[in-house]
């Protein structure tokens, strides 16, 4: 199975490297242990490619530009800006969310995090994931926050399921596609292990807040991290296997209290941090992806290649960020 | 890619000049996805025209993901392509067009690229349509993997083995003139 992912990410480069013209014989230097399984299937993608250069006539063209400059005089003038928030950058629109929350206040804050895919406020919720994330000054505590927003998707994908938002869901599956890879590429390094950087960075302002605040939400977080008690409630029910696996969950945790209460240092610290993240990356790994097939089940047909594709996502994102722990 | 981003932002205000080059920039590749799926030269002359005409229409809406531009355009062109089998109740072969290879000065260039259509066009009919519609996205649409897979709503690592299935059945079938 590995192996087979390995030949197809190197079937791919290959074929990626074809498609902006370099020769078969390139390619096959860069791999020589795959050439004998390489070269007839690039042969054939040379012909393919050959076969697929179709080109459109050259009256057809002039004739489609025309009509199409004449559908772009005809449109009305759109809005500068486009928007509630024209012309600012991503950035300036979390900072501005951000402060605009904390004007507002702890009532607003408790409904946004709430916040469906469809709410007028799933903007203020998808701002503050981002400011807590630029706050987030580790790759560790960024994988945390990533692990949580990617749970909130799958609840937000269940919901716009059941609710027959196909749009909706679609773009809650592209984030949750999205913060998974994030993990994934937060939890790398060349040798397979936890990155240099998610080992070394530590120190007591950043310790474990937004991972305890899942797991273990009575300890108190440090006064300098984003908020923790973010998690609002959400109608969506985990399938069974949210016992069996909160169950190897809190073995985990048990353990890593049993190391801290003796004394561990900084670095224990540390990896049983990581630890954790591994943890909770094997819980969601069994729960996220059952709680998706559980809302297949009752999908209505408009639905259902969306949950499939979540569901896929999920399983693969999960897996390659707890495979790169190894 | 973050040019990209800011035509696509012009062209949401409607900029004739973005627009423009959004459309010069993939008609060629979508028109070459839309016939390499229906292998008829008007018919699929005509759907190109309206993907870009249903894009205007819907570009107010059309929100930056981080996404090449092109992948959204190939998700219209491939739901008129779903819509258009729809309505034709899909037969198994579809008949490939005699002018499908025109366009080039040469005609004896031109036969020759008929011959070569017709066995891609033959050899891709033998395979599954998810196999179909990556070969189409990855070789005539120049899409990467990463916007194959989210033209049809899957996973990277699915689309890269449909695409190594694809090419082991394109061999097989290309070699021999019969199915995998």
């Amino acid at each position: 199975m590995k192996k087979d992912r390995e030949f197809d990410n190197i079937l791919d480069e290959c074929l990626e490297k074809i498609l902006q013209g370099n020769t078969v014989e390139e390619c096959l230097r860069d791999y020589p242990d795959h050439a004998a399984a390489l070269e007839p299937m690039l042969r054939t993608v040379m012909k393919a490619r050959a076969a697929t250069d179709i080109r459109p006539r050259p009256e057809f063209k002039d004739r489609a530009r025309h009509q199409f400059q004449s559908a772009i005089r005809e449109m009305e003038p759109a809005p500068a800006g486009g928007g509630f928030f024209p012309r600012f950058k991503p950035v300036w629109i979390a900072l501005t969310a951000f402060i605009a929350i904390l004007i507002i206040g702890s009532g607003t804050v408790y409904a946004a995090t709430g916040a469906l895919p469809d709410s007028p406020l799933y903007g203020i919720k998808m701002a503050t994931e981002s400011v807590w994330l630029a706050l987030t000054p580790t790759d560790i505590g960024k994988a945390e926050l990533y692990t949580r927003f990617a749970d909130r998707r799958v609840d937000e994908i269940v919901r716009m399921a059941e609710l027959g938002k196909v749009e909706y869901a679609q773009e809650a599956t592209e984030k949750l596609e999205r913060q998974l890879v994030a993990i994934a590429s937060l939890t790398i390094t060349e040798n397979g292990s936890p990155s240099e950087n998610m080992l070394s960075f530590g120190g007591a302002e950043e310790d474990s807040t937004p991972l305890m605040a899942t797991i273990a939400p009575t300890i108190t977080p440090a006064p300098t991290t984003p908020p923790t008690e973010d998690v609002a409630p959400v109608p969506v029910t985990r399938p069974d296997t949210t016992e069996k696996a909160q169950a190897g969950l809190d073995a985990a945790l048990s353990a890593s209290d049993s190391e801290r209460n003796v004394g561990a240092s900084e670095d224990d610290e540390e990896l049983n941090r990581e630890e954790r993240l591994k943890a909770l990356l094997l819980q969601r790994a069994i729960e996220n992806p059952e709680a998706l097939m559980k809302a297949l089940e009752t999908a209505s047909e408009s639905m259902r290649d969306i949950l499939e594709w979540a569901i896929e996502v999920a399983g693969e994102g999960y897996e390659e960020a707890i495979n790169n722990f190894k | 890619m973050q040019d990209e981003q800011s035509r696509v932002r012009r062209a949401k205000e409607h900029d004739q000049i973005a627009l423009t080059q959004l459309y010069e920039e993939n008609f060629d590749k979508i028109y070459r996805y839309i016939v390499l799926k229906i292998g008829d030269r008007a018919e699929a002359e005509d759907m190109t025209q309206q993907v870009f005409l249903n894009a205007l229409k819907s570009i107010s809406s059309y929100k930056w993901k981080g996404m090449p531009f092109s992948a959204w355009l190939f998700r219209i062109a491939h739901n008129q392509v779903v819509d258009h089998y729809r309505r034709k109740s899909r037969s198994t072969t579809v008949p490939l067009d005699e002018n499908i290879a025109s366009g080039y000065d040469n005609p004896g260039r031109e036969a020759e690229r008929k011959m070569e259509i017709e066995e891609m066009n033959r050899a891709t009919k033998q395979l599954t349509n998810a196999q179909q519609e990556v070969i189409s996205l990855r070789f005539a649409g120049e899409l990467s993997i990463a916007e194959v897979a989210r033209v049809m709503r899957k996973s990277e690592g699915a689309i890269k083995a449909l695409q190594h299935a694809a090419i082991i059945s394109l061999r097989k079938i290309m070699s021999t003139g019969t199915g995998p």
